[in-house]
């Protein structure tokens, strides 16, 4: 049984007019690395400070532990936080700022000087430790954050976005090392972030935030597989997924998406699936990620279309393919198939990776669940 | 572009009426008194300035041993110690304890820096009446704590109840100067810092003394500095609030000087013991600009 | 732990509220006390029982009055010296301000050198007055320009002059070159680019620095209590003399205290977000 270090019940804090966060709650693992995800401006940064206790929630309550912590000032806490903007203290030198915290407790001198040294060592600055804080690198600013919270040995350790200010080489690297250091040291940790890609690879688990509001908790693969809304769906994954929209209707015997007049023939992507029944006659949005889309240049598949334009992802080519009028899907596909625009090709597509989600209130619409009801 | 050459005309606008301004009204009037200081001359003497007889440094020599004149430079100095050290610690309280958001906080400041407006003139005038046998710290305050015995106080016949009138006038006209430099510096330490302190675990005072305190320092400095070197100055209040009495006991070097140039006419005199303060003025105020400019820079 | 709280809590109101009523109390004081008659001057109560405006009217025609309130000195009206400061303060200040602002300019843009590094500021500003005032007295006489409001205005300018500098060129600094350049590269001169493009911009900068030296100006006691005598009296001249000399007239003291803080009070309120910059030389920014 996974014992729950920190509980969020209900969190609800407003700016003015504006609702940053709305009714949030989610509860997360002892020793496990917890991410928010979702855009700039969503709240992220406002649940994590309202976890560390600098804001205060208009409603809700947040537990550490088991202790109603909502009106615990934050050094009471024992929660840190690693500041996107990392603030180190300029006028102090690196093993000031590392030391602070223990300082703050008054510990003693030697303990001090051993954590300090400790954690130095762990994160590479032990040859600045004398250097002015204010004088050192980006990267070293961001490590001196992190290192300020490790000392003290925090029961969760919050990160809000510690890696925008980094390159991308250096990021790749703390990457790695941030999942390192949470292996090795078992922290609890709450990872902010509005990169995906950076949650996919860091997260034991991931709640995905949009406007305030918490629309899914679960692990990066669940996130992916099963997202439970448009939002999540079109947020996860690098190329965005497809979407296509339209009326789900039975015509001449076929399965066609109808929109506007407009009619995408649908039959050999969802005749196979159970329960489709069910949402024949509703709006929908079928959602297909590019990367489960396989381009047959012989031209069999769900359907056919026509080769528009590539673009170059990392070793892959994303491939836009016209269907039909206002109707174009991108897929993955290897530098080795050998494509030329205009080309006719078959898309295949896997029926079990299809997502549908209803068009109105953009939530998942579980065929399988649902034909089992 | 600030290092391109200015054009002519404007090389003349910035410099014309500039340098013929301070040199018409300063520099000259500067020279001539270094001239004054070595002569002998009272214009009561019946005779101009550029007739009077060179004599050396005995000015500077009469005045190391004017012990009226080194009493007052003592007083000045134990009166700026004292009005800074307190206008200080009272400015950088309150400037903390403003720091934060609360209903009615710009009302507060409004009022807190009212005397800072205020002319010293009438500041010494409202203490003055303030300090009345029968004003309100004696008929009003003090009676309510010691009873009859108040109102036999006279604040201004005794040298220490003198001296500590100018003092409170003082502390009430400046402690705003100190609280407004201090309170716009704390304003200034960014949220993140003292957030990230609390959240490593550093209670508000640890914060304040390691964090606040330390990051402003330079403006500490500079508020002190200025204040120091303003308050040197002390006049008004004297003049009006007890002509330097009872006695020469209250008397403040700027009183003191003001008197041996318009009460005594002994103008030369005058001008040396101005430059010789002019001169303390100076070292201080280089020290400090070596202090907070010069050294690494700001 | 929560108890501890509010007792902070409470203690910091408690220490606010103090300061603000030992900053209160002495001008409620003298505002009472300019309208209370002369029996009720050394009552020990705050509200007036009997209000009057006599003590303001003797200010201006002090011969009225004079005999009943006890006083024996004759002063003069508060008339003359409330134009004078006002008259000597307005062109010391229009004076340092234009004289600035060019200086301010060529500083800002051209770096072309004058007297006005931070020590020479300094020193203008923190020498006392006192150990200037031998020279400019004697030196005055012999141009003939003591008891003149010439005098008053040359001096005052030249002393916060650098002032004006200061406070100007921070705000020139703020004011984008672009489109200085710009009016160049169309041909104008430099003057024309000074005065039609960049003295427009600086206006709120000329108020501000104007405003601000005119409080200084206006509170100025010891050079015009050397530099005057009859024709020249400023109001604080006017003040001291009336405080120091006449006794106790403590009605008409506070009158005098109130009506000599109004301009300078109302003014300080305007540049209150400013005061900081200026009190500073804009070492620094409100
Ligand atoms: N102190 C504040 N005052 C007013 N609005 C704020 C404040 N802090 C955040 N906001 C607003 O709340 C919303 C959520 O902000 P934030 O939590 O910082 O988002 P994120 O970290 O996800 O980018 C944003 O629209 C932001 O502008
Ligand atoms: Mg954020």
């Amino acid at each position: 049984m996974k014992k729950v270090k920190l509980e969020v019940k209900n969190i609800t804090k407003r700016f003015g007019d504006l609702l940053a966060v709305n009714n949030v709650s989610f509860e997360v693992y002892e020793g496990e690395t917890f991410t928010l995800l979702g855009p700039s401006g969503c709240g992220k940064t406002t649940t994590l400070r309202i976890i560390a206790g600098l804001e205060k929630p208009d409603k809700g309550r947040v537990f550490i532990g088991g202790r109603d912590v909502t009106d615990v000032p934050p050094r009471e806490r024992n929660v840190c936080l690693v500041f996107q903007e990392y603030a180190v203290f300029p006028h102090m030198t690196v093993y000031d700022n590392i030391a602070f915290g223990l300082k703050a407790r008054k510990e003693p001198e030697e303990l001090i000087a051993r954590r300090v040294r400790e954690v130095a060592e762990l994160l590479g600055l032990t040859s600045v430790l004398n250097t002015k804080a204010s004088k050192v690198g980006l990267s070293e600013k961001q490590r001196i954050a992190l290192g300020r919270c490790l000392v003290v040995e925090p029961e969760i350790l919050l990160l809000d976005e510690p890696l925008t200010l980094a390159d991308a080489k250096i990021r790749e690297t703390m990457r790695r090392e941030l999942r390192r250091l949470q292996r090795e040291l078992k922290i609890t940790m709450i990872y902010v972030t509005h990169d995906q890609l950076e949650a996919m690879m860091l997260s034991d688990r991931i709640a995905v935030m949009n406007a305030g509001r918490l629309l899914q908790v679960g692990t990066p693969r669940e996130i992916y597989e099963k997202p439970k809304n448009l939002f999540v769906a079109y947020f996860i994954g690098s190329p965005t997924i497809n979407l296509i929209e339209g009326k789900l209707v039975r015509k001449d015997g076929k399965l066609v998406l109808e929109k506007e007049g407009l009619v995408l023939d649908a039959t050999k992507l969802l005749e196979e699936a159970k329960g489709v029944g069910k949402i024949i006659g509703r709006e929908i949005v079928i959602g297909i990620r590019p990367e489960d889309i396989q381009i047959d240049p012989s031209g069999h598949g769900v359907w056919k279309g026509e080769v528009e334009l590539f673009e170059v992802s990392g070793d892959q080519l994303i491939v836009h393919i016209k269907l039909a009028e206002e109707t174009k899907i991108r897929a993955m596909a290897p530098f080795s198939l050998r494509l030329r625009t205009g080309d006719i090709v078959g898309v295949a597509i896997n029926p079990d990776k299809v997502h549908v989600f209803d068009r109105k209130t953009g939530e998942r619409i579980d065929l399988l669940s649902i034909g089992e009801a | 572009m600030t290092d391109r050459p200015a054009p002519r005309s404007i090389k003349i606008l910035a410099n014309l009426p500039l340098n013929a301004l301070l040199y018409a009204v300063l520099i000259i009037p500067f020279l001539l008194m270094i001239y004054l200081a070595f002569l002998k001359w009272n214009p009561a003497g019946g005779y101009e300035w550029w007739r009077a007889p060179l004599i050396g440094l005995a000015n500077f020599h009469k005045a190391l041993h004017d012990s009226r004149f080194l009493s007052s430079l003592g007083r000045t100095i134990a009166y700026v110690a004292i009005v800074v050290t307190i206008e200080f610690l009272l400015g950088l309280l309150l400037a903390y304890l403003l720091l934060e958001k609360f209903p009615g906080k710009k009302l507060a400041i409004a009022i807190i820096i009212y005397p800072l407006m205020l002319p010293p003139v009438v500041v010494a005038t409202i203490f003055y009446l303030m300090f009345q046998d029968y004003g309100p710290v004696n008929n009003i305050f003090l009676r309510s704590i010691i009873g009859e015995k108040a109102l036999g106080i006279h604040w201004f016949l005794r040298p220490d109840t003198a001296f500590i009138s100018l003092i409170i006038a003082d502390i009430w006209q400046w402690t705003p100067f100190i609280f407004l430099i201090m309170y716009s510096a704390l304003s200034a330490v960014p949220k993140r810092l003292i957030e990230a302190a609390q959240v490593l675990g550093a209670s508000n005072f640890y914060i304040f003394w390691r964090i606040r305190l330390p990051l402003i320092k330079p403006l500490i400095v500079i508020a002190i500095v200025l204040r120091a070197l303003e308050a040197f100055k002390v006049f008004d209040y004297v003049y009006i609030m007890t002509g330097g009495g009872p006695g020469t006991s209250t008397e403040t070097v700027s009183v003191y000087i003001y008197r041996v140039a318009i009460e005594y006419h002994d103008i030369s005199y005058a001008s040396a013991m101005s430059l010789i303060v002019l001169l303390l003025i100076i070292i201080v105020t280089r020290i400090f600009i070596w202090y907070s400019f010069e050294r690494g820079g700001r | 732990m929560k108890w501890g709280r509010i007792v902070v809590t409470s203690l910091k109101y408690i220490i606010i509220g103090v300061f603000i009523l030992w900053v209160l109390v002495p001008v409620a004081w003298i505002i009472t006390l300019a309208f209370k008659p002369y029996q009720e001057w050394r009552v020990a109560y705050f509200i007036p029982k009997q209000p009057t405006l006599d003590n303001f009217i003797v200010l201006f025609k002090p011969e009225v009055f004079t005999g009943v309130m006890g006083a024996t000195a004759i002063v003069e009206p508060v008339t003359k010296p409330l134009i004078n400061s006002l008259v000597v303060s307005a062109l010391a200040t229009v004076l340092a301000v234009i004289v600035g602002f060019f200086s301010a300019y060529g500083a800002s843009r051209y770096n072309t050198p004058g007297p006005f590094g931070i020590f020479f500021t300094l020193l203008t500003r923190m020498l006392p007055p006192a150990t200037f005032v031998t020279p400019i007295m004697v030196y005055y006489a012999n141009l003939g320009l003591l008891d003149t409001h010439l005098g008053l205005i040359a001096l005052y300018s030249s002393v916060t002059v650098t002032y004006a500098i200061w406070i100007l060129k921070g705000f020139i600094d703020a004011i984008p070159v672009e489109w200085e350049e710009a009016a160049m590269l169309e041909g104008a001169s430099p003057t024309k680019v000074l005065f039609k493009v960049v003295l427009p911009l600086v206006r709120p900068g000329l108020v501000v620095a104007g405003l601000f030296i005119f409080l200084l100006n206006w509170t100025e006691l010891l050079f015009a209590l050397v530099l005057t005598n009859i024709n020249a009296v400023t109001l604080p001249v006017h003040i001291s003399k009336y405080v120091g000399a006449v006794g106790q007239l403590y009605g008409p003291q506070a009158a005098l205290a109130l009506i000599g803080s109004i301009v300078p009070v109302t003014i300080g309120y305007i540049i209150q977000k400013h005061l900081v910059t200026g009190f500073t030389f804009g070492m620094v920014r409100g």
